[in-house]
């Protein structure tokens, strides 16, 4: 140990009384260099003697002072001294690994930041925390490398694992046959070994290499090692493909489809796998782009072979094979050809042959894209006349799930035509783009319109007279359901395309949005489990303001575990400025989603559980030799522990626990802040978008963005809106008065020290719509808050120049955003009912209010100690905060009553039923869709569905009764 | 379109399209990770266009512990289908015939007597879809759910435990007929 940690020959004396065991001598000798000369070092080896001693006392007040280093962040230059350190704590605490990573990895991490360039500091630090187990470090130490050094590391993991690659090469050659249980110890063996060879060559950007495995017959997808493993023949395909070696990819496809389609020996097709998507589109590509007649006319007769009806192989490859006919078509002929061609038959073809699944209009959906002006014209004319399904023409009953499939297809395929090509192509146009302002006018309401009523129609007519009449099990959705969301669709599309109305009811938009709502719910009788009409339906609630009835759609997912992480935000982003409060309504009082804390901390603690049941798994992946699996797991790790979902449930919670105090305890001594990284927001490294999209229905054209998209009311998370979010709570948490019996003061200025040391980021003005008006205005008033607090606690500012002109300037303009918040909230005009947009305006109005009233109290005993004339107007300015908050909180509070008052007059489920069957004010038949069809639907059911959404506005405006002045 | 590929873990981040399905349940991450751990060749996705999740299929292989060996309940190795699930609109493409067939492919390969898996009794659709598989029913599990989708009044539900015999089991010793009336409890399946 001695010898190891000598740093000066003055220092024998004290390393020969450790090795004596006369800590008390060498504690004397330590102090007395102490005395002349305070060094880190020194200091570490006092502690590392105390550590050694053998009283418990000693060892505790050692621990203290580790914890205390760990939370400091200080960054120890000499590694000598980091060493003691660790040694110290293996004294006191021999294996404890989360504490080793906290405060140990943790200072070696700091030691490596601080010497970028020491190759020799890093690599053993690297060394150490890989030892300790403490990945998370070591992954951070091996990110500062120099490049030299990573290409090392790499160039030795590669050098490993192509020995192995080797060694099972050669054994192969000394047998005639290859048997993986015949196989030295030091070769690969299993497939998992055979893709770690692959992510490693992968990692270090070598595909030719990868490319000379996987053709070789010991190692590559046929060898008796990859025992089948179908992931190695989609790296070979891909690899071929980007090499451009397109006669060997073109031939390597053809065999595998002949392959597909032959029997063994036992007469069974037990290769049938290979004519899978991937192998077809490879081999279309190959034979497209060698040129010649030839590999068109194979790729044909593969086609025709694979769809004789001799050819016993599944339905789901026969599927690939006739959609392998509409591409080659599409791709080797023009739309521009002067003869005519067969885009249009090839189309018909597949539709007649798989109109009946519901994937059909997926599958056509890029290609009918590629159609030209006058060929579109000869589709539409075909669905619209009928006349694509000739054999089921005479059978008029819709009835069947096959006929129903069959329509909702080509319904599809109509709004493609009519609707969704055009306005994207409108969207995509220089015209459109030079031209746009923000508005949706680019729906064609007419084309839309239509739609919507044909679709609604067509799926009143087939869910008449119930489920029964479809033999379908409790569990099954409805066969037509597809028809009723198209529809709704489409008035979802109708009301962005209308403008908001001074009165919520009277406006076109509102009455497509409730029609849509109507619709939906209506077929959520005859389809209780359609999870994609719940989804849609939250959002629409969601603008609505109908928080309980969000909620109900919500609560229908029935979503549990990572489910919680991907889909929570459809409900719960924004939800502290929507219904921050318990649900009343529609809600039972047992339910585990009876208030939105209690849903966000049950998200929270699967985090929690998540990170165990993570590092369980990749230890048994290693145990069990599935080493790719390793990567993937950790992949998930690392994922989830910086998602914007799990942002947003920190910073959703924190914000309603801030407002509304809560009964139960969160659980998280840190109001759910470890779950996160610390100070993820100033990280580097972006956030992780896990949420789902993808799940909402979506029949949009492929080249514009998806209907989950389009039909967004607010933005989206982002992680713009993430990093304000996480650091406006920061400064909330700085202005909350501390008590005493949680470090009062002295915590209070040690909050202030860590704020000042590293300072929330000032975020610019975002170029999108990442922020909703309100959201913006609160960033610049947070933004001035920060800054404002940099300038009148950090003294080393006082000193500048523009010191005086910069704090007046960023006081006008909290000033202004408060005033600017307060105008917003002024002109919401007619707030009843409270839509989501009036609900958000006053709950984020009455946020700012509160922090700038709570800054300014903050602020005005720091600001007395600023020298000179400087303190006394500052004192003034933060008189004017004061008054503007408070008159931001009193415009709120104003709008909060005349809202309450409002709702509690009568007439509202006339209007809403008004507005769903009869347009706005009763006067524009032409919005209501539903008009027409009144007859059709249960009026008993509209009636009770009008009522639940009045009671849950009233449900709504109890949170109101928080933002008090 | 079809295409199969391997579970990777991060599909747990996808596979809402045919988890949000009612006769489909979601587990914890252990769950899904040990089987990527213990046997990733056996879970396998069917990807639609935009590498939608359309449909999985979890499966292992093995062998009841040596201590049940002189039990009458005791299996010999054997490919196991946890759970195969199509999302509602990939249904009637024939995904789990052929999800299900790279399972029994796999038993052949590593030398398993049958493939079995638990189909609740009221699922008429599910087990109609095995029979013509080939499968069918080896026992019925009394109560083996703690729940009943078809009556939410019901406190429990059977399950059938179907299997089909692999290419080792050429004397179709571990099958047998009119299974249904063999009734075994909860605690009997390994």
């Amino acid at each position: 140990m001695a010898d190891q940690m000598l740093k000066d020959r003055q220092d024998v004396p004290i390393w020969n009384a450790i090795d004596a065991g006369n800590f008390k001598q060498a504690l004397k000798l330590v102090d007395k260099r102490l005395a002349k000369k305070r060094t880190d070092y020194f200091e570490a080896l006092k502690i590392y003697i105390r550590s050694r001693s053998p009283l418990l006392a000693e060892k505790q007040a050692v621990l203290l002072h580790l914890d205390e280093l760990a939370e400091k962040k200080k960054a120890i230059a000499e590694l000598e001294t980091v060493e003691l350190y660790d040694e110290a704590f293996g004294e006191v605490l021999p294996e404890p690994q989360e504490s080793w990573d906290k405060i140990i990895g943790e200072l070696r991490w700091l030691c490596v930041k601080s010497q970028p360039k020491n190759e020799d500091l890093s690599l053993k630090c690297f060394q150490a925390c890989l030892r300790k187990g403490d990945l998370e470090h070591a992954k951070q130490i091996s990110e500062k490398y120099p490049e030299k050094q990573r290409k090392l590391w790499g160039s030795l993991a590669f050098a490993q694992i192509g020995k192995l690659a080797t060694a099972t090469k050669q054994a192969t050659l000394t047998r005639s046959r290859q048997d993986p249980k015949k196989l030295p110890i030091r070769s690969l063996q299993t497939p998992q070994e055979l893709l770690l060879l692959h992510r490693v060559t992968e990692a270090l950007g070598k595909p030719e290499q990868r490319l000379e495995f996987l053709n070789d017959p010991t190692l590559g997808p046929e060898s008796a090692v990859a025992k089948g493993e179908w992931q190695l023949w989609r790296f070979k395909l891909n690899l071929l493909e980007n090499a451009a070696k397109w006669q060997e990819l073109y031939e390597t496809t053809k065999s595998l489809l002949k392959r597909a389609r032959t029997k063994d020996q036992s007469g069974q097709l037990s290769e049938s796998g290979l004519s899978d998507w991937i192998v077809w589109e490879a081999f279309i590509r190959s034979a497209v782009e060698l040129r010649n007649h030839e590999p068109k006319d194979a790729v044909i007769a593969e086609v025709e072979a694979h769809l004789d009806p001799a050819c016993e192989i599944d339905k789901s490859w026969k599927r690939n094979a006739s959609l392998a006919l509409v591409k080659i078509t599409f791709v080797s002929s023009s739309p521009f050809q002067a003869q005519p061609h067969d885009r249009i038959p090839v189309i018909i073809k597949y539709l007649q042959k798989y109109g009946n699944a519901s994937t059909a209009y997926n599958d056509l959906r890029p290609f009918v894209e590629q159609l030209n002006v006058e060929d579109r014209k000869q589709l539409l004319e075909l669905i619209l006349k009928d006349a694509i399904f000739e054999e089921t023409k005479e059978d008029k009953d819709i009835k069947t799930t096959n006929r129903i499939t069959q329509l909702i297809n080509t319904y599809k395929l109509r709004y493609l035509l009519t609707s969704s090509l055009p306005e994207y192509q409108i969207r995509a146009g220089a015209a459109y783009k030079s031209s746009r302002n923000g508005s949706n006018g680019q729906y064609s309401t007419s084309s839309l319109r239509q739609l919507a009523q044909d679709a609604a129609k067509s799926y009143l007519a087939a869910v008449h007279g119930g489920r029964a009449a479809w033999n379908l099990l409790p569990t099954d959705t409805h066969p037509a359901d597809d028809l009723c969301l198209l529809s709704a669709m489409c008035l979802f599309k109708l009301a962005l395309a209308s403008t908001e109305d001074s009165e919520p009811l009277s406006g076109a938009k509102a009455s497509y949005v409730l029609q849509a709502t109507a619709l939906l719910e209506y077929a959520l009788t005859h389809s209780q489990p359609n999870f994609q009409m719940s989804l849609l339906l939250i959002r629409l609630y969601y603008y609505l303001g109908c928080g309980s009835m969000a909620m109900h759609a919500y609560k229908r997912l029935g979503l549990k575990q990572i489910q919680l992480d991907t889909l929570s935000y459809t409900l719960f982003d924004r939800i502290s400025t929507f219904h921050p409060h318990p649900f009343s309504h529609f809600v039972s009082d047992s339910s585990p989603y009876r208030t939105p804390i209690e849903s966000l901390q049950k998200q929270q603690k699967m985090y929690r559980n998540s990170r165990d049941q993570i590092s369980k798994n990749i230890w048994l992946s290693y145990k069990h030799g599935s080493y790719n699996s390793i990567f993937e797991i950790k992949e998930v790790l690392d994922t989830l522990s910086r998602t914007l979902s799990a942002a947003m449930s920190v910073v959703e919670s924190r914000k309603i626990s801030g407002l509304i105090p809560s009964k139960t305890e969160s659980g998280a001594s840190d109001g759910g802040f470890d779950i996160l990284p610390p100070n993820l927001e100033a990280s580097e490294s972006p956030f992780s978008d896990t949420n789902d999209y993808a799940t909402f229905p979506n029949f949009e054209c492929t080249q514009g963005p998806r209907f989950e998209e389009l039909c967004r009311f607010v933005p989206a998370s982002s992680d713009y809106r993430t990093r304000i979010n996480l650091a406006a709570e920061k400064l909330a948490q700085l202005l909350q008065p501390i008590p005493e019996d949680k470090g009062g003061k002295a915590a209070s200025h040690s909050a202030l020290q860590s704020f000042l040391a590293s300072p929330p980021e000032k975020f610019p003005k975002s170029s999108g719509d990442l922020l909703t008006q309100p959201e913006e205005l609160t960033r610049q008033s947070y933004d001035a808050m920060a800054l404002i607090i940099q300038d009148v606690c950090d003294r080393e500012r006082w000193a500048d120049q523009k010191f005086s002109e910069q704090l007046e300037s960023h006081n006008k303009e909290l000033c202004e955003s408060l005033e600017e918040q307060r105008s917003l909230v002024e002109n919401i005009k007619a707030p009843v009912p409270a839509l989501a947009c009036t609900l958000h305006a006053l709950y984020t109005g009455y946020e700012a209010g509160k922090t700038a009233s709570k800054f300014s109290v903050y602020l005005s005993s720091k600001a007395k100690d600023i020298p000179g004339s400087q303190s006394q107007s500052q004192g003034e300015a933060n008189q004017k905060i004061a008054a503007a908050a408070q008159r931001l909180l009193q415009t709120v509070a104003e709008k909060c009553v005349a809202i309450k008052k409002g709702l509690d007059e009568g007439g509202l489920i006339d209007k809403v039923l008004d507005s769903v069957l009869q347009g706005p004010d009763g006067t524009d038949a032409d919005v209501s869709v539903l008009c027409e069809l009144r007859d059709s639907l249960d009026e008993s059911h509209l009636e009770l569905w009008a009522g639940d959404v009045v009671e849950s506005w009233r449900d709504s405006v109890v949170g109101l009764s928080w933002l008090k002045v | 379109m079809t295409s199969l590929r391997p579970f990777h873990a991060t599909d747990v981040f996808k596979f809402n399209p045919t988890n949000l399905d009612p006769l489909t349940e979601t587990y914890d991450l252990n769950f899904y990770f040990s089987y990527i751990a213990r046997w990733p060749h056996l879970f396998n996705v069917a990807e639609g266009r935009d590498g939608t999740i359309d449909a999985y299929i979890m499966g292992k292989l093995e062998s009841s512990p040596p201590y049940q060996q002189f039990s009458p309940h005791y299996l010999p190795y054997h490919a196991h289908i946890t759970a195969l699930t199509v999302s509602p609109f990939a249904r009637r493409l024939g995904l789990a015939r052929t999800l299900s067939s790279s399972l029994e492919r796999s038993g052949d390969s590593y030398d398993a007597w049958f493939v079995d898996l638990f189909v609740r009794k009221s699922n008429r659709i599910a087990q109609r879809l095995y029979e013509g598989m080939g499968y069918s029913v080896y026992r019925r599990v009394v109560d083996y759910y703690s729940d009943d989708l078809a009556d939410p009044g019901k406190s429990g539900e059977d399950a059938y435990d179907m299997r089909k015999p692999l290419r080792r089991d050429g004397k179709r010793e571990h099958v047998r007929e009119r299974g249904e009336e063999f009734e075994v409890a909860p605690e009997d399946v390994w």
